[in-house]
């Protein structure tokens, strides 16, 4: 099953130790291979399945190796679409893709979706964070905070 | 009582060792085949299985009493364990990157060995790691804070990495989950929690000012809430009266109702380590043929029992939270 889209994000459990040790934090969350395929697209403004599969072929040969079928990168892009990180228009008989947000838009909403989790469940653990137990906070004291600040 | 984290934290690490041993030792007592006895009827009576109570010649009630405590308190401690793991797979997950400039300078003098900057646009600022803790901050927080502000919110964290705070953090919160059943302990924990941040506090407005952590705590804090609404209210308005005024008065540190509850779960305990009762596997033909067959009463009924019980109490847990969630 596809994953709806970066929100939620359900499948960090459940990563592999090489997806989750990824040196690319887009890798981390998409896996390599999807990263790769987001990585043309954020360099260029837009692209067929055809010129993704070309490109990709040839960054492959370059590592020696093997190459991609057309289908198995149209799956990679159909899953990438599905999650919406992607945008299409058509264009012939099939679609022209373009990346739906860049590359620091994508990590600054995995970044939120990750602290929103990481103390919105049981609250943290073993982190130590500036917020804490200010979580409830009257609006008196708020506004209090505010005032002494100086500024809305 | 102390105000001071290394005390409180002394005190509930303490406290949760004796009761360690404690446990150990009235285990250890019963031996290896009633241990098994007693966990077969505990689980047994969970599963719905407890026909073969009535059958034992005398219901070894205490020794069943210290049995679900430890499993309890197994239960609490397991949980814990599986919070922290999740944790970490997110914090492995979240994108990282060196902040270099003045304020990594400021990092440096505070007595951070590293500080990090991470894309999201929620207002954040933490530490993380066990061995050598690291400091985060949101581009959103740095966006929203003035250098000065910046600087408070980096002076508080360090504090917290210079003095280890989210290994201590784990080691209470380990403590205080193992022993849950004991509110008295929950509440040195929730202590704990609020005196550390009091301390970081105390520190940041000293190296900065009040109007600058003022400044930092705006932007964090989250929704506001109607006065009492819940418990927290009264940590979070502490700390804040304290950064007005040092000498303002913290809430108390428990509620009697929970001092009289934490006395009979001691008493309690103290009552199953003291008077003892051993259970053979031969006193009761049921119980041993529960836990060698394979009938209906045998093993397998007892882990369909345990897992249509562990269901519902899950899904009531479950909805019991969301319905808690939704109303605050």
């Amino acid at each position: 099953m596809i994953e709806p889209t970066i929100g939620g994000v359900p499948g960090f459990d459940r990563r592999s130790k090489r997806q989750r040790e990824s040196e690319d934090p887009v890798a981390r969350y998409l896996g390599g291979l999807q990263a790769e395929v987001m990585g043309i697209f954020w360099e260029r403004e837009s692209a067929t399945v055809r010129e993704v599969v070309d490109e990709l072929n040839k960054r492959r040969r370059r590592r020696r190796k093997d190459e991609f079928a057309y289908t198995t990168v149209l799956t990679l892009i159909s899953r990438l679409y599905a999650r919406d990180l992607l945008d299409r228009e058509p264009a012939g008989r099939g679609f022209r893709y373009r990346a739906a947000q860049t590359r620091e838009q994508l990590l600054g909403e995995l970044s939120d979706q990750l602290i929103d989790r990481l103390f919105g469940d049981f609250g943290e653990i073993a982190v130590a964070r500036l917020g804490a137990r200010l979580d409830k906070l009257d609006p008196a004291r708020t506004q209090k905070l505010k005032r002494t600040r100086g500024r809305p | 009582m102390s105000e001071r984290p290394n005390v409180l934290l002394a005190s509930l690490f303490g406290a949760a060792t004796v009761l360690a041993g404690v446990f150990a030792v009235g285990l250890t007592g019963l031996g290896g085949s009633g241990l098994l006895g007693l966990t077969a009827i505990v689980i047994g009576a969970f599963s719905a299985c407890v026909y073969f109570l009535g059958d034992l010649q005398r219901v070894p009630l205490t020794s069943l009493l210290l049995v679900a405590l430890a499993l309890l308190s197994f239960a609490g401690f397991v949980r814990a364990m599986l919070a922290y793991w999740r944790e970490r797979r997110l914090l492995a997950a979240l994108p990282l990157e060196p902040l270099d400039g003045e304020l990594a300078a400021v990092a440096r003098a505070a007595g951070a060995t590293a500080i990090y900057r991470t894309p999201g646009q929620r207002s954040a600022a933490f530490c993380f790691g066990l061995q050598e803790p690291r400091l985060v901050v949101t581009d959103g927080l740095l966006e929203r804070l003035s250098f000065e502000e910046q600087c408070a919110a980096v002076w508080h964290e360090a504090q917290h990495a210079r003095v280890r705070e989210p290994l201590k953090c784990l080691i209470a919160r380990l403590a205080a989950c193992t022993f849950f059943w004991l509110p008295l302990l929950v509440d040195l924990f929730h202590r704990y929690l609020l005196a550390k941040e009091l301390d970081a506090d105390r520190l940041a407005a000293a190296r900065t000012n009040r109007r600058a952590l003022a400044g930092a705590l705006c932007e964090v804090v989250g929704q506001p809430t109607p006065a009492g609404a819940i418990g927290l209210a009264d940590y979070a308005a502490a700390r804040v009266d304290r950064l007005f005024d040092p000498e303002a008065p913290l809430p108390p540190l428990t509620r009697p109702v929970r001092i009289g509850l934490s006395v009979i779960a001691a008493a309690l305990t103290a009552v199953a380590l003291a008077v003892p009762v051993q259970l053979g596997l031969g006193e009761s033909q049921h119980l041993r043929s529960m836990l060698t067959t394979m009938s209906l009463h045998g093993l397998p009924g007892m882990a369909a029992g345990l897992f249509v019980n562990g269901l519902i109490l899950g899904c009531a847990a479950t909805g019991l939270r969301r319905l808690l969630a939704a109303r605050s």
